[in-house]
């Protein structure tokens, strides 16, 4: 019995490991090339895991972009299909789909994570192959012109604020918390150290934290009269909470937080405690753009009511939207005997790229970094308010 | 070859240098889990030098085993004193302490990770020649004095002892070479993947060694060859659905295996069977000849 159950398993493992291969040939096919008939983009996404919650609706803003280009005609044509691949949060993971795609793709979309984005971005730039994902400023030259940002630099855009909003309300000691597992949020540590002059220490969230009290608490000890979330939604929610509860703060106006730190669960999980709180945002939940408008009633359907907050959802759309551009203006072909040189065009094309329409207004590349409107909001009353820090 | 497989197989040949690493401490009786610890270090070594310095690859693998040795040894001398449960869980502890300093290491990229490690074109190729001269070597190890000893402390410590060898230095040779393993295991994964962060050297990674090593079989060093490519296909080759599902699978299978068959899919019965069915075919032949 037993010997039959060993041969039983070792050919189940086998014909696996078989299957595995002939998959492998399909998904080499399928992933990285770009179909005469169908241009089929490959987009990373951190799908499951930690960073699920804008991962998907990333991966969901590709997927209706590439619909409502395929119901205006396709890109000259041609149907587009967006191919997900899941890096569940992990730049092994990552690189491990970049080095199945890089003998084919002519072009790789993603991946929200900065970590994973950081891990591609080299083999992106020795292959020559276009990508966008979630870069700071120092990637996108390092590495240029391969790889654009989908969004604004948040290194730069967190310092801006907090020194506006330092010293609008006069505060003079501040305590940054930050997720040590994100090499973007690292990078605004030292870029905080060196550049904000009442920086007193940064306090480690890492992704997951359940129980952000004795962090609160390490923080108050610091002394702080400011404090910046430079965390996810779920910690810093977390976090916030517990800087309010414990008296830390007197009025939400002392907590500001990074664009990834926004988002409807910030004020599910935060409740009272996120009045008054500050922030920023990569694109405005209430833009009264028609295809904004249209996209937010698809997603709130997709999505049990909820309003698209995160900035990945108009990247993405932003990064197929640009794709079509591209490919219309260069007269893309696919023709894997052009793979190098039309992979050469598109990733000059988008590093400094014309204006495009997207989902909310207009945007363009400049040396990589997405130029794009990045509003300052507080909450009220619940809600998520447009203000000038004053 | 394509990238994809060329990765595929390079981590394939990592995972059987770690697992071989874990099986030299089995082998002499040993519950240690630190081989991951010093995967890390091996790993780290061979970027650090890689990126920094520009050293090629084979120098890097170099001091990867002079790393492997010397962070191998140092613990060594303390485990050479506790065994079972003690060694299990001051073992596993090793993983979180060298994540934390690495963590806290700036010129390493603390928790930004080591990115910038060079491409080595023929990696494959480099991997399978390092297979076979590490294959080799173990192989020849475990058919030694010093792996008959290790066999013995494995069996019995007390009655090893008795028959006098020297269970604390055995241990120690154990532990040493099981590092240098690691290290090297480290270094080529560092080549391959091309960017470390302290979190890749986690207790996720062990356990996929652990249960390489289990699946494959715990008592020879050939059934890590056929359980590391099998599984980790599951994550590489497997459609998304499947693939969502390896942790559950990779347990499934552990569970399976240890309870039907302990030994593993590869037994030391089978591989005798392997070894006297060519041993008769050689025979038959020479006989033939004659």
């Amino acid at each position: 019995m037993k010997k039959v159950l060993a041969i039983v398993i070792a050919v189940m493992m086998l014909s696996s490991l078989m299957a595995g291969f002939a998959f492998a040939a399909e998904d080499g096919a399928e992933g990285g090339a770009v179909a005469v008939t169908e241009w089929e983009i490959p987009v990373l996404s951190a799908i499951t895991g930690p960073v699920s919650f804008v991962g998907e609706p990333a991966i969901w803003a590709a997927n209706y972009a590439a619909e409502k280009i395929n119901e205006a005609g396709g890109i000259e044509g041609v149907p587009v299909k967006i191919v997900p691949y899941d890096t569940e949060f992990d730049p092994q993971k990552g690189m491990q789909y970049i080095t199945q795609l890089q003998d084919t793709a002519l072009f790789i979309g993603g991946c929200v994570a900065a970590p994973v984005c950081e891990a591609e971005a080299q083999v992106l730039y020795e292959e020559h192959i276009p990508n966008i994902g979630s870069y700071v400023s120092s990637a996108l030259d390092e590495y240029a012109p391969y790889i654009c940002a989908y969004m604004g630099d948040s290194e730069i855009l967190d310092l801006e604020l907090c020194k506006e909003w330092m010293a609008a309300k006069g505060y003079e000691k501040l305590v940054m918390f930050y997720s040590p597992d994100d090499t973007a949020q690292a990078a605004t540590v030292d870029r905080f150290a060196q550049e904000v002059p009442e920086y007193l220490g940064a306090v480690e969230v890492p992704t997951g934290t359940i129980d952000c009290g004795p962090l609160a608490v390490q923080a108050m000890n610091m002394g702080a009269d400011a404090f910046w979330l430079g965390c996810r939604t779920e910690e810093a929610s977390k976090v916030c909470k517990e800087l309010v509860e414990r008296g830390a703060v007197e009025s939400g106006e002392q907590i500001c937080a990074t664009f990834s730190a926004m988002g409807a669960g910030f004020l599910e999980i935060a409740g009272e405690t996120a009045e008054g709180t500050y922030a920023y945002n990569m694109l405005d939940v209430n833009c009264p753009d028609e295809t904004w408008q249209e996209l937010s009633e698809a997603y709130k359907a997709d999505h049990n009511g909820d309003a698209p907050t995160y900035p990945p959802i108009q990247g993405f759309y932003n990064m197929i939207v640009a794709l079509k551009a591209c490919f219309e203006d260069l007269g893309i072909t696919g023709d894997p005997a052009v793979l190098q040189e039309e992979r050469e065009a598109i990733a000059e094309w988008l590093n400094n790229s014309p204006e495009i329409e997207g989902c909310q207004g207009t945007f363009s590349w400049v040396n990589g970094v997405m130029q794009i409107e990045a509003p300052v909001v507080q909450v009220q009353d619940g809600n998520y308010v447009v203000v000038t820090m004053e | 070859m394509s990238s994809g497989l060329a990765y595929f197989i390079t981590l394939v040949i990592v995972y059987i240098l770690v697992v071989w690493g874990a099986l030299i401490p089995f082998r002499a009786g040993l519950l240690y889990n630190g081989t991951v610890y010093v995967m890390a270090i091996g790993g780290y070594t061979a970027g650090f030098l890689s990126k920094t310095f520009g050293l090629n690859f084979w120098l890097c693998i170099i001091a990867a085993i002079i790393t492997g040795l010397i962070f191998g040894f140092i613990p060594a001398l303390g485990f050479a004193r506790t065994n079972g449960i003690v060694t299990a869980i001051s073992s596993m502890a090793l993983i979180f302490i060298i994540q934390s300093i690495i963590k806290n290491i700036d010129f390493l990229g603390g928790t930004r990770g080591l990115r910038g490690i060079a491409k080595v074109p023929a990696l494959p190729w480099f991997a399978i020649i390092i297979l076979i001269i590490f294959g080799a070597f173990l192989y020849r190890l475990f058919n030694s004095r010093i792996g008959r000893a290790w066999e013995a402390i494995a069996t019995d410590p007390q009655m090893a002892q008795t028959l006098g060898v020297d269970t604390r230095k055995m241990t120690v040779i154990a532990l040493t070479l099981s590092s240098v393993f690691a290290a090297v295991g480290g270094a080529v994964f560092a080549f391959n993947i091309r960017v470390i962060y302290p979190g890749t050297f986690s207790f996720t990674f062990l356990l996929n060694v652990m249960t390489m090593l289990f699946v494959g079989g715990r008592f020879t060093q050939w059934g890590v060859i056929i359980s590391a490519p099998l599984l980790w296909s599951i994550n590489v080759y497997m459609p998304e659905a499947v693939q969502k599902l390896s942790n559950y699978i990779f347990a499934g299978l552990l569970i399976i295996v240890l309870m039907l068959r302990p030994e593993g899919l590869v037994t030391r019965k089978m591989i005798l069977s392997v070894k006297n069915f060519f041993k008769g075919l050689f025979k038959k032949k020479a006989r033939e000849t004659v």
